[in-house]
């Protein structure tokens, strides 16, 4: 599945309409998130997360959901589970997010 | 992220090597410069950082020190 980027615009929307999401929140000025990008992708093409929803916000432009993950650095990786956070991550380590991905299935 | 490693970029390096130390790190490559950093994510932060302030020097015709204070401010508010 694809990454999808969202705003703050549709962001409760997306939590609202799929159970089970991941949110990369990066920023152009982070070289962490850019590198992260790839595996990322990567993983939202992994056979083994077939329920979950990946989507990613640039924290800089918006707040709001920003704010609903408690981001404080960056990269940022929060799960929701029926539009409620589950955990809020703090990591450019791809075992990192894994983990919080096992977790989430 | 480190100020003084982005301050030395600045003042060390044209946009030029800058712009090809930021595609290096991201293909993974060998760097041709020193970028200081505890990793590639922090070395490519600095890069980053560092062109971002010297088109706004260059753009607005301005300082490093004002420069660097408008790349801090845009930085707080992403993760503010």
């Amino acid at each position: 599945m694809a990454v999808i980027a969202v705003e703050d615009s549709n962001f409760d929307a997306e939590l609202a309409k799929n159970p089970k999401v991941i949110v990369k929140f990066y920023a152009d000025w982070c070289g962490s998130c850019k590198l992260f990008a790839p595996k990322y992708k990567r993983l939202s093409n992994d056979e083994r997360y077939p329920g979950i929803v990946f989507l990613e916000v640039n924290a800089e432009n918006n707040p709001e959901a920003r704010k609903k993950a408690n981001v404080n650095n960056l990269p940022t990786f929060a799960t929701f589970q029926n539009g409620v956070l589950v955990e809020t991550l703090c990591s450019s380590k791809e075992e990192a997010v894994v983990e919080a991905l096992e977790k989430l299935q | 992220m480190k100020i003084p490693a982005i301050k030395l970029l600045v003042e060390n390096y044209l946009p030029s090597d800058l712009k090809q130390a930021e595609n290096d790190l991201i293909e993974g490559e060998g760097l041709k410069i020193d970028v200081e950093g505890e990793d590639e994510g922090e070395q490519l932060t600095h890069v980053i950082a560092a062109l971002w302030i010297m088109e706004e020097m260059n753009a607005k015709n301005i300082e490093f020190k004002e420069a660097l204070r408008e790349y801090t401010k845009k930085v707080r508010e992403s993760i503010n």
